[in-house]
């Protein structure tokens, strides 16, 4: 063969018109010379992360990406670089467009550090290990599971469909696992039909048929519960220091470990709260408060505010300002530093859930609430 | 840390065909080391490089439609990645001497029967790539492919968190930042002479 051939070769390989026999050996060629080739002393020891950053950016803008410095946050690991990058291209490249007779600056990339909302977001964990991603991407069937159909509706929440019962429950029950990341919640309907919706930072351990004479759950962070009512199996919600009791009702229960006390609200029916030292029974409007393991106790909820976040509000009612940041930093995937003395202050309002991490901020600041805000990390100033 | 990293490539594909642009970042994370190392160990040039890993990834995510659901993204990326590098040499674009080489190839293997190559071959090759990536760059690869760590685990694991990781985001910094000073002293220069004229 000689090289006008190889050319020949090469051009028929890219147009897809090699026999196999050619086809083999063009690849086992390129995988040869793959082997020897290295790269340039020089190049060994470059660092490209510049142009990778670079890339990213072009390669969004190119494939329509919307929103792009959202993405690249994941991998620039910091908006300095992003901003740096934007400028460099954007204005760069206006400025030495000879064709422009006037020179337009465009705005200054605003340097403010901001956030969108929490969404639709959380993994399930099915019995065999398997991992599903759940957002706003697919709907329908997205598991089959012992029998069972795991789909998901429109709205994002997640469906158990059991087939027609067969009677034959004895098996050990297949233990599904929902979690929520920071800045996710997610809803989800249980194979009872019992509903469930998880606030951020949160899990939901569940069996993926309730068998048995009753329906346990356990739970870490905050759920929101309504509960379908079925008398002869009783409904069980266990969390680190408490176990509710229900047969049928709507219940919040928040525990997450970060706070120092973890609630039981009632909204509907009636619940039974308990832990190794105490047992109450809750009517609605009732709430128990457990304070790190000691007795539980009983007194009236402010319902409204304890279920605001299940209707898309923060909502506070003389909160000190832990507690709005913690919830601060769960929807907004943020990280909350104190500096020097806290401030004691309470606070009172609502905002939605749906606001830009700055809206929620201006509107503590008004309360007289400091903050340097950095890069996924607010800290509030005494 | 974003719960995509821990995904598997097989589920990063799937929600990559159903549009979802943290999936195909992920992708670009992951890969854009070893496909950047290994286009440009061909090439030898990196601003043809710079452009065929852009096309290699632009067209990742313009066509994922048309990707099967089966298919292995390391393998695709590769396959992609030889048929750019084949074009440039055709066309005379790489210094390399590849098409005598080649030649000679032919002529060795003349009277043999060569395989096709199979995609466990074309796995070997993958793995060699990752194998032969510089030091730092393969560990990172090895470590969010097999095990699923974040990068925060990752930088403590190797125990280059504070330092190693830092100074790389440190020099792309620097030179960002040399750019943009180089940038606006022109702009200076620029301005200033546009104020004479039109003062004159």
């Amino acid at each position: 063969m000689t090289g006008p051939e190889a050319k020949l070769l090469l051009k028929k390989y890219n147009q897809g018109n090699c026999t196999a026999e050619e086809k083999a050996l063009v690849e086992r060629w390129y995988l040869s010379e793959s082997s020897k080739q290295t790269l340039s002393e020089d190049q060994d020891q470059e660092d490209f992360t510049a142009e990778k950053i670079q890339m990213w950016y072009e390669i969004s803008e190119m494939s329509g990406i919307e929103n792009k410095s959202r993405i690249s946050r994941i991998i620039l690991w910091g908006t300095s670089i992003a901003a740096a990058v934007l400028i460099t291209i954007s204005v760069g490249s206006n400025f030495f467009n000879t064709n422009e007779p006037k020179l337009v600056l465009k705005e200054p990339i605003p340097r403010v550090y901001d956030k969108n909302p929490g969404g639709n977001k959380a993994v399930l964990t099915l019995a065999d290990g398997t991992k599903i991603v759940l957002d706003d991407a697919v709907n329908g069937t997205i598991a089959k599971q012992g029998g069972i159909n795991i789909s998901k509706a429109a709205d994002g929440s997640i469906i158990y469909d059991m087939p027609e019962m067969t009677g034959n429950n004895s098996e050990t029950a297949l233990f599904n696992k929902i979690e929520t990341p920071k800045g996710g919640k997610y809803q989800i309907i249980l194979p009872d039909g019992s509903k469930v919706w998880l606030n951020s930072v949160s899990s939901l351990r569940f069996p993926a048929i309730f068998s048995g004479s009753e329906r346990n759950v356990e739970l870490t962070g905050e759920a929101f519960f309504e509960v379908a009512k079925n008398i002869n199996k009783p409904f069980i919600v266990k969390t680190n220091d408490m176990n509710v009791f229900v047969t049928g009702t709507q219940f919040n229960v928040m525990a997450y470990s970060d706070e120092n006390y973890s609630a039981t609200t009632l909204v509907e029916g009636s619940v039974h709260v308990s832990n190794l030292n105490s047992d109450i029974v809750l009517k609605p409007g009732e709430q128990v408060v457990s304070n790190e393991g000691a007795k539980l106790s009983k007194s009236i909820a402010d319902v409204e505010q304890n279920i605001a976040w299940k209707n898309g509000l923060f909502q506070f009612n003389d909160s000190d300002i832990r507690t709005v940041m913690n919830q601060i930093s769960r929807w907004y995937d943020v990280s909350i530093e104190y500096k020097g003395a806290v401030p004691e202050k309470h606070f009172g309002g609502y905002i939605s859930r749906n606001s830009k991490l700055s809206q929620v901020l201006k509107m503590l600041e008004l309360s007289g609430v400091k903050f340097k805000i950095e890069e996924k990390k607010i800290i509030v100033l005494p | 840390m974003s719960i995509y990293n821990s995904l598997k490539d097989s589920e990063l594909l799937g929600l990559l065909r159903s549009g979802n642009e943290k999936a195909f970042a992920e992708i670009y994370e992951r890969y854009w080391g070893l496909m950047f190392h290994h286009i440009l160990k061909m090439t030898g040039d990196k601003d043809e490089t710079k452009d065929l890993v852009q096309e290699l990834f632009t067209n990742l995510w313009l066509n994922v439609e048309q990707i099967d659901s089966e298919t292995n993204i390391a393998a695709y990326l590769y396959v992609s990645a030889r048929n750019k590098v084949i074009n440039l040499i055709r066309h005379d674009k790489v210094k390399n001497n590849y098409l005598s080489s080649l030649s000679n190839f032919a002529n060795q293997h003349q009277n043999s029967i060569l395989e096709q190559l199979s995609a466990k071959d074309l796995s070997i090759a993958i793995e060699r790539e990752i194998q032969n990536l510089p030091c730092k760059m393969r560990e990172v690869f090895e470590l969010s492919r097999k095990k699923f760590r974040t990068h925060k685990e990752i930088a403590e694991e190797l125990q280059i968190s504070d330092k190693t990781v830092k100074k790389q985001i440190n020099n792309a910094i620097k030179i960002l930042r040399l750019r943009l000073n180089i940038f606006i002293l022109i702009l200076t220069i620029y301005l200033s002479l546009l104020s004479n004229t039109s003062n004159l």
